[in-house]
């Protein structure tokens, strides 16, 4: 089996995994995006509460990536991204279909490939600026994941179109130019282990390495590929011919051994993801915490609520305007709410004053109409599981 | 045999096909009972229809929601006879009265508004009488409730709603002289640019109508606008230009304020604050 078919049978594996997640198991893989990540960092620090629907587990697989891109450069790009999967796949196609492969020269090459840097940096200024998730809608991997979700517009459709398009024609255009991701993984990806190398002794410059490489390096002119943008594919490597002897090799620099076998990549790249997914099961940080500004008790008591309609951040404030409410059901002292929002029943940890509260009272709060006299009447739209607030014997 | 469950299957499948809209219908049937129930004032009865249609479709968000709001009034109007507390009680009886008139149901709308008026003295509950009294169609007891206001309880909104009452009652020359003594500042909220825009219309000044309801359009919140527009289009005020051109337009009016709390809509998707959602005040 070639290096080549592993990787394609990984890069399957986890399309397979992704598109059951989302169509099959209708969940919410925005949450285990590493540049949902770097999006959610910002409002994180300033107010300890992650954008939208993504959860703390963006930052464990965020973190994942960057210590595998840190090992082994930007092989998540190459292995397991399914937007780069999707581009080869339909780079393969039109070769099929007899569609030229169009080459862009270098020095446009070098140009284009600034502008996901451009387009990191708006992306992460008015993401920071706004505290939500505002380039989703023009997002052509959110075209793919959102299961036509209320939020999508025609232009994650036209982008994601685009995507394809160029696809057909072009190596991998989008991971090459625009993909705000690979903007943040490149500098790590610079000085990471992981390196082809070449003899120059037996090699023929027959230049096959080059034309195999989809992030157009000139590996035959390298005496190492230290290029932020390898993306450690091994094609240069599968197709190296050299009747003297493998001209290339793959693995860490010289002073710490010869070479790597491709199972290393795979073990290390699944190694960190995996880890990063466990970390996120271990570690259940709330992606919304949010207190009421009054002192703090002497006892706290704790009820823990599976509160349908709680998907994002906005609901997480609008729960906390509805237990903030100072009317008939008003919650009286202090209570901090802790929530993993997401699809279907939501996890919700709510903290309060055990000398005034009660569960009860919080249940009430939460799902009661409330009087806001300077607006009307609002409903609530959250339900509590295994609560029945209208004693109509409703599950 | 084969042929047999074959019959079985289909019969099993054509119940349970024709049993959806029989539930369904049910459902939408005891809610549209419980709302004529609601408008004849028989909050019990309509609670219960309320309640049948909950059990006949339990994923039916409205019908649960007028429900348990229906509840709640009923409970806000037996804790309103006890309240001591005259905030407390001003608030039970704003939530009653919002409730009442949201459901058009005018008669306990306006014996309870002026109740509020002449336990609470003030402005804003002689404001509910004439509102609720403008939509009743009597506009006599709308005029004497703002007229009784002292000259520092007035306000550009009570001078508005008089102005109203007034032409309706066929005392056009005051109404527009009330109209041409309005000062609408560029500050102004949405109700009292609402209000003046009302009494421009019926004095027959179509053009200051339109630009006032223009900017009272532009200084709704976007979660409100619709709704108001809505109001508008229905309201006896604008009558005259409602068929107009012109109005269509001003109907294409869009808010140019952002909102400044959580509107408690639908969903987060595409609310229209989502960027500013993370202080919600009250």
């Amino acid at each position: 089996m070639s290096l080549q078919h592993t990787r394609r049978g990984i890069q399957t594996v986890m399309l397979a995994i992704t598109l059951v997640g989302v169509f099959v198991l209708h969940g919410n893989c925005e949450r285990w995006c590493p540049f949902g990540g770097v999006e959610a960092l910002g409002t994180y620090i300033a107010e300890g509460n992650m954008i939208c629907s993504l959860g703390v587990s963006n930052f464990f697989i965020l973190a994942g990536v960057l210590l595998a891109t840190l090992l082994l450069r930007r092989a998540f790009c190459g292995y397991l991204c399914p937007i780069g999967t999707l581009s080869e796949w339909l780079q393969a196609l039109g070769r099929r279909l007899g569609l030229p492969t169009l080459t862009v020269p270098p020095r446009a090459d070098r140009a284009l490939a600034l502008a996901k840097y451009v387009l990191l940096a708006v992306i992460l200024y008015f993401t920071w600026q706004a505290g939500e998730l505002i380039f989703r809608g023009f997002d052509p991997c959110y075209a793919l994941i959102s299961r036509h979700g209320p939020d999508i517009t025609s232009w994650a459709y036209v982008s994601a179109a685009a995507v394809a398009v160029a696809s057909l024609v072009m190596m991998v255009p989008f991971c090459r130019w625009f993909c705000p991701l690979a903007a943040v993984l490149n500098p790590f990806s610079r000085f990471a282990l992981a390196r082809v190398k070449r003899d120059p002794q037996t090699c023929t410059n027959c230049r096959q390495c080059a034309k195999a490489c989809p992030m157009q390096i000139e590996v035959d002119r390298l005496q190492e590929v230290t290029a932020a943008r390898c993306v450690s594919c091994l094609n240069c490597l599968d197709k190296c011919r050299s009747p003297r002897g493998h001209a290339l090799r793959w693995g860490p620099p010289e002073m710490l051994g010869r070479q790597w076998s491709q199972a290393v990549l795979v073990l290390v790249l699944v190694g960190c993801t995996s880890a990063a997914v466990a970390a996120s099961y271990w570690f259940p940080m709330a992606s919304f915490v949010r207190s009421s500004p009054r002192p703090l008790p002497a006892q706290v008591a704790v009820v823990e609520l599976q509160v349908d309609e709680m998907t994002c951040r906005g609901r997480g404030n609008l729960l906390y305007f509805f237990l903030e409410r100072d009317d008939l059901y008003q919650v009286p002292g202090w209570f901090r709410i802790e929530a993993w929002p997401g699809p279907g029943y939501a996890r919700v940890r709510m903290s309060y004053d055990a000398g005034q509260g009660s569960d009860e009272a919080i249940r009430k709060a939460i799902t009661e109409p409330y009087f806001d006299v300077g607006f009307g009447w609002r409903m609530s739209p959250f339900r509590i599981q295994g609560y029945d607030p209208l004693g109509l014997g409703l599950p | 045999m084969d042929c047999r469950l074959r019959m079985i299957s289909l019969t099993i499948a054509a119940v349970c096909l024709a049993a959806l809209p029989v539930h369904a219908q049910s459902a939408a049937d005891s809610f549209t009972q419980g709302k004529a129930l609601l408008a004849e004032g028989q909050l019990q009865p309509a609670l219960q229809a309320f309640a049948a249609a909950v059990r006949a479709d339990r994923n039916n968000q409205e019908y649960m929601q007028q429900y348990a709001l229906l509840r709640q009034i009923i409970d806000l109007r037996a804790r309103l006879e006890g309240e001591r507390d005259a905030q407390r009680w001003e608030y039970v009886a704003r939530a009653l009265h919002s409730y009442y008139f949201s459901q058009a149901m005018y008669p306990m709308a306006l014996e309870l508004s002026q109740q509020m008026s002449a336990r609470l003295k003030d402005s804003t509950s002689a404001l509910l009488v004439a509102e609720t009294a403008l939509a009743m169609n009597k506009n006599d007891v709308a005029a004497e409730a703002l007229s009784a206001l002292e000259e520092s309880q007035q306000s550009t909104s009570s001078r508005a709603l008089l102005g109203v009452a007034l032409a309706r009652e066929g005392k056009l020359a005051e109404a527009k002289k009330i109209a041409q003594g309005l000062e609408l500042s560029t500050e102004e909220q949405m109700g009292v640019l609402y209000s003046a825009a009302r009494l421009q219309s019926v004095v027959g000044d179509t053009s200051a109508a339109m630009a006032t309801l223009t900017k009272c359009f532009e200084s709704t919140p976007p979660s409100r606008l619709e709704g108001l527009k809505q109001y508008a289009r229905q309201c006896a005020d604008f009558g005259t230009i409602a068929s107009t051109p012109a109005f269509a337009q001003v109907l294409q009016t869009g808010s140019k304020i952002a909102e400044s709390k959580c509107s408690g809509g639908s969903g987060c998707a595409n609310c229209p604050m989502r960027g500013n959602c993370q202080q919600p005040q009250k």
